[in-house]
């Protein structure tokens, strides 16, 4: 035999415990739940979990609501929503390789761009490719998460041919990193 | 309500919550590693505000941008060249708002990029040490002077290696 049935022994209490009360007192009781609920977002908790990057689709910028993801050699495909300069894709080269004769830039300008297939952000490098006289094919400007020019590194217009043997300037390429938290 | 009936009360709450507390026995929540409650978040905070520039690896070598990889952790040698770190400008002044936010991505930077290089015993950065040295923003430094001074520091305290002197180090590079 069973020494402690808690299953028995709760049943035997609620069944109890539903003979004694009313509907009213429960009916009291959802009003006032409900009426407090909605304090509960005020508290610390919830509002440290508010550190976390807005991504819904209130927050998302005039590009990123008429991004599409079929062609890579027009500025409105997602993963340009930050790129400055000539598309790599048109001028010879593609979506993350650099045209024949121009070299990588190791350092890149990072954007992120939500992905209008699956509603996620996902992190961009623009990495420029350098080396070579500029290409002027698909020349886009987009602006999501730029700053005004006085604070160069959150600026897309600066030219990151860092590290490369000539600072001249191709294009620019849209290197996949991974999502964005 | 009488005293029995709530006393009838306690005790059904007393078996949801029996309910409530099996069904969360099985995660514990996750102790903090590095000093870090989202490793996630603050790999993607990296990429997104520093990954351009220090490589999404930590280094971006041959650019003359301070490599991380495997180095920066050697500055959490003293109480000052911890907070030569946090006083960065653009550590200090970043758009990450959230002190505990940046000081988890401070936690990333030295940590987990920096490997190997962290001296042992040291604690993470939390929200409060962010808060009162992001104060301090190495605004109007000359900032290779305030970097040599501290790579000295760190040289002569911490047994830094001396290519800290050098934006990389051009043996392990590449």
């Amino acid at each position: 035999m069973k020494k402690f049935d808690a299953d028995a022994v709760c049943e035997k209490l609620l069944r109890k415990q539903a003979g004694r009360t009313s509907r009213r007192s429960l009916i009291s009781r959802l009003g006032i739940a409900l009426v407090a609920a909605p304090v509960f977002p005020l508290l610390p908790v919830s509002r440290a979990e508010a550190a976390k990057p807005d991504r819904s689709p209130e927050a998302k910028t005039a590009f990123a609501r008429s991004a599409q993801t079929e062609d890579d050699t027009e500025c409105t495909y997602w993963r340009y929503c930050a790129i400055d300069g000539a598309l790599c894709s048109c001028c010879g080269g593609g979506i993350h390789t650099c045209p024949a004769g121009s070299e990588p830039s190791p350092v890149s300008w990072v954007g992120t761009c939500i992905n209008p297939d699956n509603g996620k952000a996902y992190l961009i490098a623009y990495r420029d490719c350098c080396g070579k006289p500029m290409c002027n094919q698909c020349l886009c400007d987009n602006t999501d998460r730029e700053t005004q020019l006085y604070t160069p590194q959150l600026n897309n217009d600066i030219i990151w041919c860092f590290g490369t043997q000539s600072m001249q300037y191709h294009c620019s390429t849209a290197v996949l990193v991974g999502g964005a938290e | 309500m009488s005293a029995r009936n709530r006393q009838y009360l306690l005790l059904a709450a007393g078996c949801l919550l029996g309910i409530a507390s099996y069904a969360s026995a099985g995660d514990p929540a996750p102790a903090p590693r590095f000093g870090m409650l989202d490793p996630a978040l603050a790999r993607s905070d990296y990429i997104e505000n520093c990954g351009g520039c220090h490589g999404v690896t930590g280094s971006t070598a041959p650019a003359a941008v301070p490599e991380l990889r495997g180095r920066v952790g050697y500055f959490l040698c003293t109480p000052e060249t911890r907070a030569y770190l946090l006083r960065l400008p653009n550590v200090a002044h970043s758009r990450i708002g959230d002190d505990q936010r940046l000081a988890e991505v401070m936690n990333y930077v030295v940590f987990v990029l920096g490997g190997a290089s962290a001296p042992p015993g040291r604690l993470p950065f939390d929200g409060a040490e962010v808060a009162r040295e992001r104060r301090h923003a190495l605004s109007a430094a000359n900032l290779t002077d305030e970097r040599a001074r501290n790579v000295r520091i760190v040289m002569r305290q911490c047994n830094g290696p001396a290519s800290l002197r050098s934006m990389y180090d051009p043996l392990h590079s590449r």
